[in-house]
């Protein structure tokens, strides 16, 4: 949580420092770009239309801050003998539901508080314009792109859909790892290892194949999805939710089915 | 000859931990190569200038990188997923055993040995042969793709290999020299990188320190010079491709440097360092 608000709060300022010094501050008054790229929301982590390094560090490190906090709590209990104390009081069942409920939540908030703060920051800092249609190109977020009507309308509910979407993909990442936490004893290598096998998978899933194929479209790796605009070579749509969310609920689900029925000793 | 026995026993334990960490960065390394290779077909289909990938083209396109943004013409940079994905598996490769070494038979080595420093430095050497075995893998898929692919065994690079690549092609020489010493570069600077980690894993441990560094080298996507070294193993930033490029013996010296720097610092944090204190890995 420290490391994403850190970055959260290195983007916001960098942001401001653009938008004072008069880089942002020509989007203002420029010729051919209006006010509203240069308002909180335009400037929003989310959306990136001033580029920002710290914000790619934070999409490129989310799905590893997102497992830090309480993934490998499952093997923690295990190796500490806690599950079998608490399993034979309140069920198995039970526990491992309340555990995965823990660690979605945890990674949620990881996620989530970052991007609200980022747009508090900034709202504080710079007008609330609403992002007119007019600046699609400088916006980058296109028909295609999940909830793009909202944003030219109702900015802030953008933000909050935005903002509770992805943190439910990464709230669901952390069950994929608190699944696979069951069959890997190493801390380091169950956190780091998926996050490893992610960023292979963003490299084929997000470019290889739909190039090997010739054809365009969603994105279907986490990273990529998390950023609105910039990041990945396909688009994000609302598919790229579904689709990715629908796999990793699967899997972390059958994982943690499959470990009702183990032996916990 | 202590230090030789640590070794040993440091390679027969990690390589139960290190064979799937290979394996993927096998698939991975040929994988890029693989579509560079389809790239080149495509071109070559549409009747533009490329040729099969050779040798040095395939493994450029492991370490491409991106451009230095003053170079960039105000062009936005593209994230580049493929060269972020190889360093995160150089990186991960030699993460873990170190730690959980010290937190388990390495105890009891470092008192039938009676030399903490010996025990670090079988670490640092089990650290670059960690890198160097990553290395090998690189080049074999190197090697691999250029042969299937009917391209030159050349450490020469084709003229259109940025374009390939994805970059903007002004910023490039026209002639870019063969990548001999880019080689050494990048893997020297893996290795400083790793050994930075090494020492930064027994001050953060493990988790944090890993994502302190790949942070910075994904920050030196975007940022250049000191501290941000990820840019010495960009093929896009050496001399050897740009104008105003890093300069692969200076590349050398600063990633040997930081070597140095890590070895000699983390062993000193190590000789002193409270190891029975600490949470147990397993």
């Amino acid at each position: 949580m420290i490391i994403g608000c850190s970055l959260a709060v290195g983007c916001a300022a960098m942001a401001y420092v653009d938008f004072a010094r008069g880089e942002a501050g020509k989007l203002v008054s420029g010729e051919w770009l209006g006010l509203s790229v240069g308002g909180c929301y335009g400037l929003w982590m989310g959306l990136g239309t001033v580029e920002n390094p710290l914000r790619y560090v934070f999409f490129i490190l989310a799905p590893l801050l997102a497992v830090m906090p309480y993934a490998w709590s499952l093997r923690s209990d295990l190796v500490d003998g806690v599950a079998n104390q608490v399993a034979t009081r309140v069920g198995k069942g039970r526990y491992l539901l309340f555990r995965g409920v823990a660690v979605f939540l945890a990674a949620f908030a990881v996620i989530a508080v970052p991007y609200l703060l980022n747009l508090v920051i900034l709202a504080c800092l710079v007008p609330a314009y609403v992002p007119d249609i007019t600046e699609v190109l400088s916006l980058a977020v296109t028909s295609p792109s999940a909830w793009s009507a909202l944003l030219y309308t109702k900015p802030l509910l953008y933000v909050l859909v935005t903002t509770c979407a992805n943190a439910t993909l990464c709230g669901l990442w952390a069950l994929v790892t608190l699944a696979v936490s069951a069959y890997i004893d190493n801390r380091v290598i169950l956190l780091v290892m998926p996050y490893v096998a992610l960023l292979v998978w963003t490299y084929y899933g997000d470019s290889a194949l739909f190039m090997a194929a010739e054809v365009g479209g969603v994105s279907l790796s986490l990273i990529p999805t998390l950023d609105c605009v910039g990041l990945g070579t396909q688009t994000r749509t609302l598919s790229s939710y579904y689709i990715q969310g629908a796999a990793m609920a699967a899997a972390s689900g059958a994982s943690l089915w499959h470990q009702r029925r183990r032996d916990l000793l | 000859m202590t230090m030789l026995r640590f070794l040993r026993a440091d390679v027969r334990e990690s390589a139960r931990v290190l064979a799937p960490v290979a394996l993927i960065a096998f698939v991975l390394f040929v994988g890029i190569d693989a579509v560079l290779w389809l790239k080149c077909v495509r071109f070559i289909q549409m009747g533009k200038d490329a040729t099969a990938p050779t040798f040095g083209d395939c493994f450029a396109a492991l370490y491409g990188g991106a451009l230095n943004s003053a170079l960039n013409d105000n062009e936005r940079i593209s994230l580049p997923m493929s060269w972020v994905a190889v360093m995160a598996v150089v990186l991960y490769a030699p993460l873990s055993y170190p730690y959980s070494n010290l937190m388990g038979f390495g105890k009891q080595l470092i008192a039938q040995g009676n030399s903490r420093w010996q025990w670090w430095v079988a670490k640092c050497l089990w650290v670059a042969l960690c890198t160097g075995a990553m290395a090998l893998i690189a080049l074999l898929s190197a090697f691999l793709v250029s042969s299937l692919a009917g391209g030159e065994l050349t450490l020469r690079t084709q003229g259109n290999l940025p374009g390939l690549l994805g970059l903007n092609g002004r910023a490039f020489l026209e002639e870019t020299a063969p990548i001999g010493s880019f080689v050494v570069q990048a893997e020297m600077c893996l290795l400083s990188l790793c050994l930075a980690q090494l020492a930064l894993s027994l001050v953060l441990r493990p988790l944090p320190a890993f994502v302190l560094v790949i942070g910075m080298v994904s920050l030196s996507i975007f940022y250049f010079g000191f501290p941000f070294v990820g840019e010495l193993c960009m093929w896009a930033r050496t001399s050897l491709a740009v104008n105003a490029g890093v300069n692969p013996l200076a590349g050398i010296g600063t990633s040997a440097v930081l070597a140095a720097t890590s070895v000699v610092l983390g062993g000193l944090y190590f000789s002193k360092m409270d190891i029975l204190d600490k949470e147990l890995v397993a």
